[in-house]
């Protein structure tokens, strides 16, 4: 067996090199060793960038959410709303009983019911002005932060080159399956029956969002009651950043408690050949809560 | 001469009680005819409205709501003043009435009287916040009537006397003529103004 071993081992000797690769072997494999390396540090670049780009469009929609209910004028809206339904109910109430039991005092009723309605009328006037003034301020604040944060996020690297992102787009919206922050109003039977129908939730007591809390008595004028976050325990809610699947575009002419932000960032990474790609980022926050009374 | 003398004195006695009945009828004189028109009026209950300027509200940019005036309405009776009732809270800007909210009803015994009292909180009162009282003053005289209650007399502060009485005026009331405020007025609703300290005070007569 040895000897057949010894005869086999003389005859390869004749057809084998004598020269090593493992020279070869080690450059190929660092070779791709480094390679791999450079990919995944532009992966881990790409996966940096983007971090920093969605944390600065957080930062933007909390900046314009913050701006949108400032010194709870928002709220305090809300709240003058469900005041001002009340005070045109019972004015109302007033004048239909003066009308049909006592003439002496028609006039009078009347005058008041009269003072209500206009009341009503240029509490709607104001909160459509404040709405655009809401808008405008927390466009603005978008503008000016984004002015401070962006040259940040230029980077240029052998490997990776990250532009300025883009201006940011913003809309204003308001949250899923958050109620206004008008704590239920009694005082008069009938209303407070007629509410508890319509307009306000059972378990939580307060106004419903994105009403219109008619009277049934007076169809004209308006009530429009918006989503704002209630206060918890009288602790008022702070400005916070929200899922995208919890952000609803106002249909109807309420006041916005929502800022949604989309930026856009310009990457190009130089493994091998050269490869362009956007990033996009959104960010959605809810504005500061409101009061629950005036 | 007994007779003369006789005469005499039943004169004189006639006379000291003439001019005693004369001296009594003087410093016991009805409060009516003294200088101050002022006649006790009798009420039950009295109505509070304490105005107050509101700060830090609907702070935006052209906000006509900045100067918001709250009046807080309670009631209680003449005899229980620490025992009050809120009744209704009202806000007003720039003298437009608008919001409300009621607290409790108006739960006076149909038929007493009322006193409303306006009190400001506050060092300085504006001229709006001084209408708004005015008209809070008048939100609660129609309340009152709708319940079949008697406004017996609204009392406030001096220094707003003019405004509020002219805030009154403004809702078809009528002056009424000074000097003789029992006379009658042929009117279906009366109103009697007077301001606290005593010293100013107004009837006014609701005309059609």
């Amino acid at each position: 067996m040895i000897r057949t071993y010894e005869r086999a081992s003389r005859a390869n000797k004749g057809n084998r090199s004598n020269k090593g690769n493992m020279l070869v072997l080690s450059g190929v494999f660092l070779a791709l060793l480094a390679v791999l390396v450079l990919v995944a540090c532009s992966f881990g670049g790409l996966f940096f960038v983007f971090n920093r780009i969605q944390t600065t469009t957080d930062e933007l929609a909390l900046t314009g959410a913050r701006k949108l209910n400032e010194q709870d004028r928002i709220g305090q809206m809300n709240n003058m709303i469900a005041r001002c339904r009340q005070l045109v109910y019972d004015a109302h109430e007033s004048h239909t009983y003066a009308y049909e039991n006592a003439d002496h005092l028609n006039q009078l009723a009347e005058q008041l019911h009269e003072e209500a309605r206009e009341g009503a009328i240029l509490l709607e006037a104001e909160r459509q002005k404040l709405r655009t003034v809401a808008v405008n301020e927390a466009k603005s604040a978008i503008a000016d932060r984004y002015n401070e944060l962006k040259e940040a996020h230029a980077l240029v690297l052998p490997w990776l080159k990250v532009a300025i992102p883009t201006t940011p787009v913003v809309d204003f919206g308001c949250a899923k399956d958050i109620s206004s922050n008008v704590a239920e109003l009694k005082g008069i039977d009938e209303l407070e029956t007629e509410d508890s129908k319509l307009y306000v939730q059972t378990d939580s007591h307060l106004y419903k969002e994105n009403i219109d809390a008619k009277i049934s008595s007076d169809s004209e004028l308006h009530f429009w009651i918006s989503s704002l976050p209630a206060p918890v325990q009288s602790t008022v809610a702070p400005a916070r950043c929200i899922l995208a699947k919890q952000y609803k575009a106002l249909m109807h002419p309420d006041l916005p408690s929502v800022c949604k932000v989309e930026m856009k960032l310009g990457v190009d990474t130089g493994i091998g050949a050269d490869a362009h790609q956007e990033m996009k980022a959104t960010g959605i926050a809810v504005a500061t809560g409101g009061e629950k009374v005036l | 001469m007994n007779s003369i003398a006789s005469l005499s004195k039943k004169l004189a006695v006639i006379m000291g009680i003439t001019s005693l009945a004369t001296l009594t009828s003087f410093t016991h004189a009805p409060k009516a005819m003294s200088d101050s028109i002022h006649v006790d009026r009798p009420f039950e209950w009295t109505v509070q409205i304490d105005t107050k300027q509101l700060k830090n509200q609907f702070q935006y940019n052209s906000s006509e709501l900045k100067e918001l005036v709250k009046a807080k309405m309670t009631y209680y009776k003449m005899t229980d003043e620490d025992n009050k009732t809120d009744y209704e809270d009202l806000w007003y800007a720039k003298a437009k009435t608008l919001g409300m909210e009621r607290h409790h009803k108006l739960e006076i015994t149909q038929g007493d009287a009322i006193c409303i009292k306006v009190k400001h909180i506050g060092e300085y009162t504006s001229y709006d916040e001084q209408r708004a009282s005015g008209k809070a003053v008048m939100k609660v005289v129609l309340d009152a009537a709708v319940n079949k209650n008697m406004i017996a007399t609204i009392k406030v502060p001096m220094t707003s006397f003019h405004t509020i009485a002219q805030e009154i005026e403004n809702y078809h009331f009528s002056p009424a003529p000074s000097g003789s405020p029992e006379s009658p007025v042929d009117s279906d609703l009366n109103l009697f103004l007077e301001s606290e300290p005593a010293g100013l005070s107004q009837s006014f007569a609701h005309m059609h």
